[in-house]
């Protein structure tokens, strides 16, 4: 868990206005990324990113860094960063302002009828291969509920 | 016989030099030792600490061995030897930082990890710093106000009025009464200079950790706070300056009289112990910033990057896009001159004193 230290923080000093400067000195996201893991990294980019949006931790408008910056934070190629920041902006969970600024596009701007056949395809290939593999139904439901727990655990303090 | 000046100014300037070089180890981060990377620093424990100590005497000894050079030397009157004083200090104390570098390799020996790095984990803040934008104007409003002062003095300052002080606090060059004469430290020394710490102050705001080291949530935010606080320290060493200069003005404008002259070096020698504080309070990148958060241990697992840095002092990756990092050994930030851009930057940084130096004598003839 990242937001241990608001947590603490905030739960301990609830009306201090001094936690509430320091949650707002914490505030950021984090990006890890599996050098080993057969995905390319650019999709594994996007999937952080659409993580920590998904989860509110990036919210509409929050400036991400350039595609520059982030490959020089990284130390990766800063094509594959630009690769999966066009992927973004293509599927609109990210988009450039006038000043050429990365900013968190709207949530509910992307549930077009296009994206929802490529989720059920996905959600149906995932599905598929789960039961496949053996697992019972009660035990793909649990697990989903546990990852989607997990995302939205991040949301604010609960 | 010493004046007053000599000693305010470049004995405790020995000293304090002396001081903060000793101290160095004990303000970064205790895995880096004499500029390299021991990440298992506690088992070797006993020997660590009494090199940190040891180090200290030496550069503790060898200042003080220099000042009292320094007193013998000035009082047979060979003002020559002074100027290379400082210079041979600077020499000593990193001979000294050498020899426990190489004690501090025998010691780490077989113990370098050299295992392949697999994760890459940032942490990427919000915002690239912690300040109020208000902040950044303080030196340029002081400025403002100072120009202002000798503005309407202007009228009452003499026709011709010193201009120089030599060591002995007894002016030793004149000018002539003109707007070029009067402003010459606020206008065409303090603004340059300003101007200078807020590129300094643009640069900071883009620091971030080198590639190699990871950027855990902890390590991110201290280097934030450490950028933020360093940035705040800088307006506050500008603002010094400033008043410095207005100091110096209030003297040649005849507003001091030429006995107090020593005044002028008082604002300066106040940095010297805020350097010591602040590098006491934050450490190197802060690492002393945010005790309460627990790292990681995952996503903190660090490569061995002695190689990256020549003497653990001299920083080259041609990986990492970064042209400023946080310094190794010593604080603050040093180039990346595995960046042909540090190259330019290093040459701007050496021009702007030059240049300022031939502007003034151009003024001045």
């Amino acid at each position: 868990m990242s937001e241990f230290a608001r947590k603490d923080f905030i739960g301990q000093n609830k009306k201090n206005e001094g936690a509430k400067r320091m949650h707002k000195e914490i505030e950021g996201f984090a990006i890890t990324i599996d050098l080993a893991s057969s995905e390319p990294i650019y999709r594994q980019i996007m999937n952080n990113i659409i993580e920590n949006i998904a989860s509110g931790i990036l919210e509409e408008n929050d400036k991400l860094p350039s595609s520059r910056e982030l490959s020089g934070i990284l130390g990766i190629n800063y094509h594959t960063v630009n690769k999966a920041y066009s992927y973004l902006e293509q599927e609109k969970y990210i988009y450039m302002d006038r000043r050429k600024r990365v900013l968190v596009g709207r949530i509910t701007n992307k549930s077009d009828n296009n994206l929802d056949v490529v989720w059920e395809t996905q959600m149906r290939n995932l599905l598929s291969e789960s039961i496949s593999k053996g697992f019972s139904i009660i035990q793909i439901k649990n697990r989903i509920d546990q990852i989607l727990d997990d995302i939205l655990g991040k949301r604010g303090f609960n | 016989m010493i004046s007053l000046l000599i000693l305010l100014s470049i004995i405790p300037a020995t000293l304090f030099i002396g001081i903060i070089f000793g101290l160095i180890p004990y303000f970064i981060n205790p895995e880096l030792i004499f500029g390299l990377r021991v990440p298992d620093y506690e088992s070797l424990e006993p020997e660590i600490s009494k090199m940190k100590r040891e180090n200290f005497v030496y550069d503790l000894a060898i200042s003080i061995f220099l000042v009292i050079l320094f007193i013998v030397t000035y009082t047979y009157n060979q003002l020559i030897l002074i100027e290379f004083i400082p210079l041979l200090e600077i020499f000593l104390m990193i001979a000294v930082y050498f020899y426990f570098r190489s004690k501090t390799r025998k010691l780490k020996g077989k113990n370098i990890s050299s295992e392949q790095q697999h994760k890459i984990s940032a942490f990427i803040p919000a915002k690239s710093t912690n300040l109020n934008s208000v902040w950044y104007l303080i030196p340029w409003i002081e400025l403002i106000i100072f120009i202002i002062v000798g503005a309407l003095y202007y009228p009452n300052i003499p026709s011709t009025f010193a201009t120089h002080y030599g060591a002995n606090g007894k002016p030793d060059a004149y000018a002539t009464k003109s707007i070029f004469s009067v402003f010459t430290l606020l206008v065409f020394i303090a603004i340059p200079l300003t101007v200078f710490f807020d590129v300094i102050i643009f640069a900071i705001r883009r620091v971030r950790s080198n590639v190699n080291v990871s950027t855990s949530k902890k390590a991110s935010l201290q280097l934030k706070g450490f950028n933020s606080k360093l940035i705040l320290f800088i307006i506050l060493v500008n603002t010094i300056i400033t008043f410095t200069m207005f100091l110096g003005s209030l003297l040649t404008w005849g507003i001091i009289p030429n006995a107090y002259s020593f005044v002028v070096v008082l604002p300066p020698i106040l940095i010297l112990p805020l350097v010591l504080i602040f590098s006491a309070k934050i450490g190197q990148g802060g690492w002393k910033l945010y005790p309460n958060i627990k790292v990681d241990k995952e996503s903190d697992t660090i490569r061995n990057d002695d190689n990256e840095w020549a003497g653990g002092l001299v920083y080259h990756n041609r990986k990492d896009s970064s042209i400023f990092v946080p310094k190794r050994y010593g604080v603050g930030y040093t180039l990346n001159f595995g960046n042909k851009w540090s190259f330019v930057i290093l040459g701007i940084i050496l021009a702007v004193p030059i240049i300022t130096i031939i502007f003034i004598v151009i003024l001045h003839s």
